[in-house]
């Protein structure tokens, strides 16, 4: 668990090679979009400030390397994310199908503390692209995003900059909600132990 | 030849170089698999006012003042610096035999490539094509530097030849193929640079890639029909998808591998690249293909033949950086562990910095080596792209360049070498990003919106931000700063020179120490130490289950590790056996020349620790 109770939100986009997380990212971040990315190696973060429901945090956006193998290195920086976005691409069934398993995968290494209630958002991302390209219809995706607890679902293109910001509103508030109730379950179990940082009232948070 | 030219079927991509012509024009007849796809042609042959330069202009400097050693010694051979420009351009019509393989029923030729003016205008771009401005550096920038590299490059290149024509060895048609025995000179000279259009020979040479493609004669060609043969299949090739994906993901930023959204036919060098992937992706199969490969292949590409760059990727994936893109990428763990060993070793001021980082992260008092290595901080997953794509993308081109330069003439240590003067440049910048952020975190405290937190947020910070001062920023804060400075500092680095000239030829630096050897050694230690994790962790995981723990295993066993009160509580829960225990502690130094106590020192710590579980028993 991170001592850190200062509003930064960690937030991982995991998904296949390819579904447009790095766009999605730099859409959001910088309302930009290029044809030009390169794929990503490793892991790269953009910030950004926001603002959900008066409340101010610094959003930290982790863009991950899609392809499987590059998940034995992500280990350690999945812990302590506060919200995990799970990309797929809606004219690649494979990386429909695969939501599932990257949402696994973070649960086991993010050590989170209730993985029932972790937030993830799930976004099917191309939806510009021709309609005869779409692969993955609209039911299934509602029916995947119901089976894994109610998980918010946004179709989004970063090309066209559609729903983008509205599924990142979504993410912050997630996001902001599960760093609140982390920092106050930290604070119940280890008071004592940060008291000198502490005003005396742990609990006087009001989210 | 004129501006108009320029629009028409044959590409011309006109290049400012000096004398770089990749790769190289005679082995075309030599190579049965070389890509014949560029076509040198004299530039002042051509040269028309309409046509559009790049800003430097070479004919336009050859003056005493700003070449003077260009005139003081004079070139060993006629070529003038006017004659080293040439016009690259993609020819469309000769067909190499690789390529029919491929395009026998395709309907390659009947496409003519066009490209758009305002994308392709040459002077955007650099000599090898990539377009000069990119996130973190504007064209000015890129031209204001050149115009001073460029003269470097050219008195480089002078004494280059002279080291040679000494030596004894041909400079013939400007290409050499040998090159001088090992020496410190030689070291020195590649370590300022090998003349771009020499490197496709210089890196083969150096790599010994002539013993592999002797020992491998037509393999290349059997691999590519087996591929051809297999196109569709993925049973045969399993990467298919994956490599389909990068391709126009991989150097879409350089002209030979851009493709416009209008154009039919996709460019040779994206087919040479898909081949080179391919065939190696089933020769290979431990490997297979892992992202990062595509950024290796297509530099390579750029300067050997196709058939060359394949066996350089094998070389340089097995020789250079052994079990990296392994499927379980445990040679990039292996690799990034030493990392942070050579940064504890070399640069312990960063260390402390990063020590203090993981403690923040983890939440603990101390931290063990032996975790170290098997929980490698955050920060690696930036650094071990750097190894992944040795440097291809992180820093810019030139300074890349330089790096393979290196790499091949040195190995790999050489990239730790260069890693460990990156991080050293590095923190600089982030004292610098350090202050002016502490300042802002200043500026922004009469911001209401902070005051909305105070009374909003959940203690600590909140409290903390009430008596503002520099100090004050938060570990968080510092920790997101480190890994910005990581992530794009690099991507600032346009001249080479100033990791050469700053930190790798300081000899007073002890980095620079640094040799194989010692990596060698080091690389041992760390993935012996990383096995014994593994080991540890799987007796653990077996006596968890034992109890009916769901936990996995590997999270049981941080949890044990991450505090020894922890360990104590579960001592119920593990029984180690005797030979695990003893083998778990083995004493090992770490392989640095000078003796470093770590070792010793984490081997007490954990074997405090047992030592509890037991008398607990």
């Amino acid at each position: 668990m991170s001592t850190r109770k200062k509003n930064i939100l960690k937030v991982i986009i995991l998904g296949d090679s390819g579904v447009g997380k790095t766009s999605l990212m730099h859409r959001y971040v910088n309302n930009k979009y290029s044809q030009q990315y390169k794929a990503t190696i490793g892991a790269d973060f953009l910030t950004k400030e926001v603002d959900v429901d008066d409340k101010v945090a610094t959003m930290q956006v982790w863009d991950t390397a899609g392809q499987e193998r590059f998940q034995s290195l992500g280990v350690a920086f999945y812990r302590g994310a506060d919200c995990c976005v799970l990309v797929y691409d809606v004219t690649n069934t494979k990386s429909f199908e695969n939501i599932k398993t990257w949402r696994d995968e973070f649960l086991v290494h993010a050590n989170v503390s209730s993985p029932e209630t972790f937030p993830f958002v799930i976004l099917g991302n191309k939806i510009d692209c021709e309609e005869n390209k779409k692969v993955v219809n609209t039911k299934s995706a509602q029916e995947l995003a119901q089976s894994l607890g109610n998980v918010p679902l946004f179709f989004t293109s970063a090309k066209d900059a559609i729903n983008v910001d509205n599924a990142f509103e979504e993410i912050a508030r997630n996001a902001l909600q599960q760093n609140q109730n982390d920092a106050d379950a930290f604070e119940d179990d280890f008071n004592d132990a940060i008291n000198i940082q502490l005003d005396g009232e742990p609990n006087s948070c009001s989210c | 030849m004129g501006h108009n030219d320029f629009l028409s079927n044959a590409v011309p991509v006109k290049v400012n170089t000096l004398n770089f012509i990749p790769p190289k024009q005679r082995e075309l007849k030599k190579s049965p698999s070389m890509p014949s796809f560029y076509k040198f042609e004299n530039y002042t042959k051509h040269r028309s006012a309409s046509i559009n330069r790049s800003s430097i202009q070479l004919h336009d400097t050859n003056t005493p003042s700003r070449i003077p050693e260009l005139l003081q010694e004079p070139p060993v051979d006629t070529v003038s610096v006017e004659d080293s420009f040439v016009d690259l351009y993609i020819d469309r019509n000769e067909e190499s035999p690789v390529r029919s393989v491929f395009n026998r029923a395709s309907s390659f030729q009947s496409t003519t490539l066009k490209r758009r003016s305002d994308i392709t205008d040459p002077q955007h771009f650099d000599r090898y094509g990539f377009k000069k401005r990119t996130q973190f550096i504007t064209e000015e920038e890129y031209d204001r530097w050149w115009s001073e590299y460029s003269q470097y490059c050219i008195r480089r290149k002078h004494k280059w030849r002279n080291f040679l024509l000494k030596s004894g060895l041909s400079l013939k048609n400007d290409l050499p193929e040998k090159f001088p025995p090992q020496s410190e000179k030689l070291k020195r000279y590649v370590r300022k640079g090998i003349p771009a259009e020499w490197r496709g020979n210089a890196w083969w040479y150096f790599a010994r890639g002539d013993e592999m493609l002797n020992k491998n004669k037509g393999l290349y060609s059997k691999l590519l029909k087996k591929v051809e043969e297999n196109k569709n299949n993925k049973n045969i090739i399993q990467d298919l998808d994956v490599i389909e994906r990068d391709l126009n993901r991989t150097f879409p930023d350089n002209i030979h591998f851009y493709r416009e959204s209008f154009q039919k036919e996709e460019p040779f060098m994206i087919q040479a690249l898909r081949r080179v992937l391919l065939a190696f992706s089933i020769y290979d199969t431990e490997i297979g293909y892992c992202q990062s490969m595509n950024f290796l292949a297509a530099l390579l590409l750029l300067f050997l033949s196709e058939e060359k760059a394949f066996w350089m990727l094998v070389i340089i994936t097995k020789k250079y950086l052994p079990g990296v893109h392994s499927v379980n990428l445990e040679g990039v763990n292996v690799d990034q562990g030493v990392l942070i060993l050579c940064i504890k070793e070399y640069l312990p001021e960063l260390w402390s910095k990063m020590e203090a980082s993981m403690l923040n992260t983890t939440g603990q008092k101390s931290i063990s080596q032996f975790e170290i290595l098997n929980k490698l901080p955050p920060m690696t997953l930036s650094t071990a792209s750097w190894f992944m794509s040795c440097f291809v993308g992180v820093v810019p081109i030139e300074t890349t360049l330089r790096i393979w330069d290196c790499l091949f003439y040195e190995k790999s240590h050489f990239l730790f070498k260069v890693s460990l003067a990156i991080l050293k440049l590095s923190e600089e910048e982030l004292l610098e990003r350090k202050l002016s952020i502490s300042q802002s975190i200043l500026a922004t405290f009469s911001n209401e919106s902070l005051e909305h937190i105070n009374s909003h947020g959940s203690g600590g910070s909140a409290n903390h931000r009430s008596r503002p001062r520099v100090e004050d920023m938060t570990q968080d804060d510092y920790d997101m700063l480190f890994f910005q400075v990581i992530q794009t500092f690099p991507k600032k680095l346009l001249n080479p020179n100033d990791i050469f000239e700053k930190v790798i030829f300081k000899k007073k630096m002890t980095l620079n120490k640094l040799d194989q050897e010692e990596i060698d050694k080091v690389r041992k230690y760390v993935s012996s130490q990383r096995d014994k994790w593994a080991r540890f962790n799987k007796v653990l995981n077996k006596d968890s289950s034992n109890n009916g723990n769901n936990d996995p295993g590997n999270k049981m066993l941080y949890k044990n590790l991450d505090d020894t009160s922890s360990i104590q509580e579960g001592t119920d829960n593990i029984s180690l056996s005797n030979e695990e225990v003893m083998d778990t502690l083995l004493s090992e130094v770490s392989g640095f020349k000078r003796i470093s106590l770590s070792g010793v020192n984490w081997n007490n710590s954990i074997k405090i620790r047992v030592k509890n579980i037991r008398q607990k028993k």
